[in-house]
């Protein structure tokens, strides 16, 4: 038997050695020093205590035993609080002490102390004490007084909120720390189960603070292994502590129940603002619409007002326990004013290049009606001019016509002379007109060619015969000479013949007698017209003014046959308009002649088959 | 040499509408005249001619407008346009209308001569 006290005490004492190299472990530790503190001093106190117990067990006088029963008792008044506030510390209520100011836990623990180490005056403790005789060593029995049973009331209180509080956060929190929990909850449910043996007297012995033992060695196993302390509840609190990010959570009341200092220096002004609810901290109908809906859901808020405006991406997320029913919400918000002012700069800008743009296109679509509206003007124009020039010039020639042609009576030989010259002058001025109203369109670009495929040789020979009386009266021939008999070119039927009849028409103007000769050729792109007369020629110095407007060759021999000055311009324009050339070649002797060249895009050869 | 053809001129200018008329009565056709398109359409109803000659500058309704409106009364009725405007005229309109001869001035009279005899046959 007395083994076992031996036993026992040995016990007792490796107990108190290693709860206090538990304390000096979790204490250099030190991931977070309140309730690294409290477990600290946890541990410090279940050494007294288990110290204590020891040594009054082996002390041999009363005097002895009482004095160790006294320093036992440092460590039980200092037990319970240290459990309480480490369970608080450790399962995050630490909001709960914010309310209450700690110290108070220490009034009883402290009255406690007194009346134990002034047992003596005031036996309120121990009535009585006295050294058992039928136990293998004597141990001190003592009766109690009523205040040792406030003490074991509140103790056991702490106890119980502690152990409670561990025991409910088993249930709250995710499943990987509920192991974590667990292991807690047996640890601390070891040391009262011996004290309660004892009290019930069913031992000799207070096993409590050998419940101590296995206390420690849980959490130290818990520490080393599961690495209770850091890591991941630590690991966590503090990332959300030191995130820029606001995090609170509601409960099912939509109170306020725990916030990282991020979300006390936005929305508290320093305020706890634990236990305040939500709609007044912030008040926001999306907001609380969503916190109704009680689903996942992301938006974005706008908070304060002027320069204190700010924007928050908020993320709301329902908790649920893990038996999946709604338990409150986890709210973030982050701050991106930056992002929404950047955002918001730059949709401002796409508006306003948007209107810039919508503006240009507004005004340019202005100018192309303005440049319509001319166009259409210089149309009309161009046909009034038309209409009405020739209305006058139908009477001035009409009436002569009419007059040679002895309408109104005999016409004298002198009177047919002078009215043939009107009626010259008369044409002279047609001629102007239409050249004028040709050159006219073109420089407007009002005139639209019809181009298609047309055969030159057909066409010469077209020409060559509308021309032929003319060539007749000066007894000149025209010759011909084509290399096929159909050659195609890429023009506007009309105009082509247009320019034909003017370059032969001036061909036979400035030659008195021999051949004109009309050769085409052909090479990859483009088929050449070439009209070759033998007249007067052209100077050479003149040859590159021949195709400007008004321009005459200006001697005795073209003076005889002049012409509108527009006929070669309106020429060249009209070829080159057909995506052609048209140029003249003359040595300018007198009866040499010139040479026109009219050169033109040809059909090519895929088109012709096809 | 007497033409038993009546022809009616619509025309506004009153010195081409004489010009065709000294060359019309020179050549014995009955002629008439309206100046604008409603009077013509008027004579063309009182007098029967074989032939229109026909102005598309109008001071009330226009040429065209005439034709269309000869058309249904006169469906047979051969039209002669002879206008100052060679570059608006609308040759396929009046190409639908079944008017073929178109004369522009300044007429040259002989022609204006040949094309009546071509269209009247006298």
């Amino acid at each position: 038997m007395i083994a076992n006290f031996i036993y026992f005490v040995a016990l007792l004492f490796s107990t108190s050695a290693f709860g206090i190299g538990l304390s000096i472990v979790v204490w250099r530790r030190q991931t977070e020093k309140i309730w690294s503190t409290s477990f600290a001093a946890l541990c410090v106190a279940a050494s007294l205590w288990t110290a204590g117990y020891g040594a009054e067990i082996v002390a041999s006088t009363l005097e002895g035993k009482l004095f160790w029963a006294k320093v036992q008792y440092i460590g039980i008044v200092m037990a319970p609080v240290a459990w309480y506030f480490f369970s608080l510390y450790f399962t995050n209520r630490r909001y709960a002490l914010f309310k209450l100011n700690y110290l108070y836990f220490l009034i009883v623990p402290f009255i406690t102390l007194f009346l134990v180490w002034f047992n003596g005056r005031f036996q309120l403790i121990w009535t009585s004490t006295t050294m058992t005789t039928h136990t293998p060593l004597p141990l001190l029995a003592v009766e109690y007084g009523w205040w040792f049973w406030v003490h074991s009331a509140y103790s056991y209180l702490l106890m119980v909120l502690g152990t409670g509080t561990i025991a409910l956060s088993i249930f709250l929190t995710p499943s990987t720390h509920r192991r974590q929990n667990i292991l807690l909850m047996v640890a601390a449910l070891m040391p009262w189960s011996g004290n309660l043996l004892y009290l019930s007297r069913a031992t000799q012995l207070d096993f409590s603070p050998v419940g101590f033992v296995g206390s420690g060695l849980m959490v130290s196993w818990a520490i080393f292994r599961l690495q209770l302390f850091d890591l991941i509840p630590i690991g966590r609190k503090a990332v959300i502590d030191h995130m820029a990010d606001a995090f609170m959570v509601l409960d099912l009341e939509e109170r306020i129940v725990d916030v990282n200092p991020a979300a006390r220096k936005i929305f508290g002004g320093q305020r706890p603002l634990i236990g305040e609810q939500f709609t007044d901290v912030i008040n926001h109908r999306r907001v609380n619409a969503l916190l109704r809906r009680q689903r996942l859901a992301r938006t974005e808020i706008a908070l304060g007002s002027g320069a204190q405006l700010k924007t928050y991406d908020l993320i709301i997320s329902p908790l649920f326990t893990q038996w999946h029913r709604f338990h409150g919400e986890l709210l973030v918000f982050r701050d991106v004013t930056i992002e929404r002012l950047a955002k918001d700069e730059l949709e401002k800008r796409v508006e306003r290049r948007t209107a810039e743009l919508a503006a240009a296109n507004q005004k340019l679509l202005q100018r192309a009606q303005e440049l319509e509206e001319m166009d259409r003007l210089k149309s009309l124009f161009l046909a009034t001019m038309s209409h009405e020039l020739r209305t006058p010039l139908n009477s001035i020639l009409g009436f002569t016509e009419l007059i040679l042609d002895q309408y109104v009576g005999p016409v004298t030989t002198e009177m047919e002379t002078e009215l043939q010259t009107i009626y010259r002058n008369g044409e002279h001025l047609l001629s102007l007109i239409n050249d004028i109203l040709d050159m006219a369109k073109i420089e407007a670009g009002q005139l639209l060619l019809e181009t298609e495929p047309v055969n030159v040789n057909a066409l010469i020979i077209d020409v060559l015969y509308s021309l032929k009386p003319l060539a007749e009266q000066k007894s000149i021939s025209f010759l011909t000479q084509f290399n096929e008999e159909a050659l195609y070119v890429v023009a506007d039927q009309n105009r082509l013949r247009q320019i034909m009849i003017n370059v032969v028409g001036n061909a036979l103007k400035f030659s008195e007698k021999g051949e004109i000769v009309m050769v085409t050729a052909v090479d990859k792109e483009h088929a050449t017209i070439i009209v070759k007369d033998h007249g007067v020629g052209i100077p050479k110095d003149q040859i590159g003014q021949i195709f400007d407007a008004f321009y005459r060759v200006d001697d005795e021999l073209h003076r005889k046959a002049r012409g509108t000055g527009l006929g070669l311009p309106i020429s060249k324009r009209l070829v080159e308009l057909q995506q052609g050339d048209i140029w003249a070649e003359s040595s300018g002797i007198p009866g040499e002649g010139a040479t026109f060249f009219i050169r033109l895009p040809i059909l090519s050869k895929v088109e012709q088959v096809g | 040499m007497t033409h038993t053809h009546t022809i009616l001129y619509i025309e506004d200018n009153p010195d081409n509408m004489r010009l065709i008329q000294h060359v019309l009565t020179g050549q014995n056709y009955t002629f008439y005249h309206a100046e604008t398109g409603t009077e013509g359409l008027e004579m063309a109803k009182a007098h029967q001619p074989h032939l229109v000659l026909l102005d598309i500058h109008l001071p009330d309704i226009d040429g065209y407008e005439v034709m269309r409106l000869l058309r249904e009364s006169h469906p047979n009725l051969p039209i002669i346009v002879i206008t100052a405007d060679v570059i608006q005229f609308d040759h396929a309109h009046v190409a639908q209308m079944g008017v073929r001869h178109v004369l522009t001035k300044p007429l040259r009279i002989k022609e204006l001569l040949q094309t009546i005899k071509l269209v009247i046959g006298a």
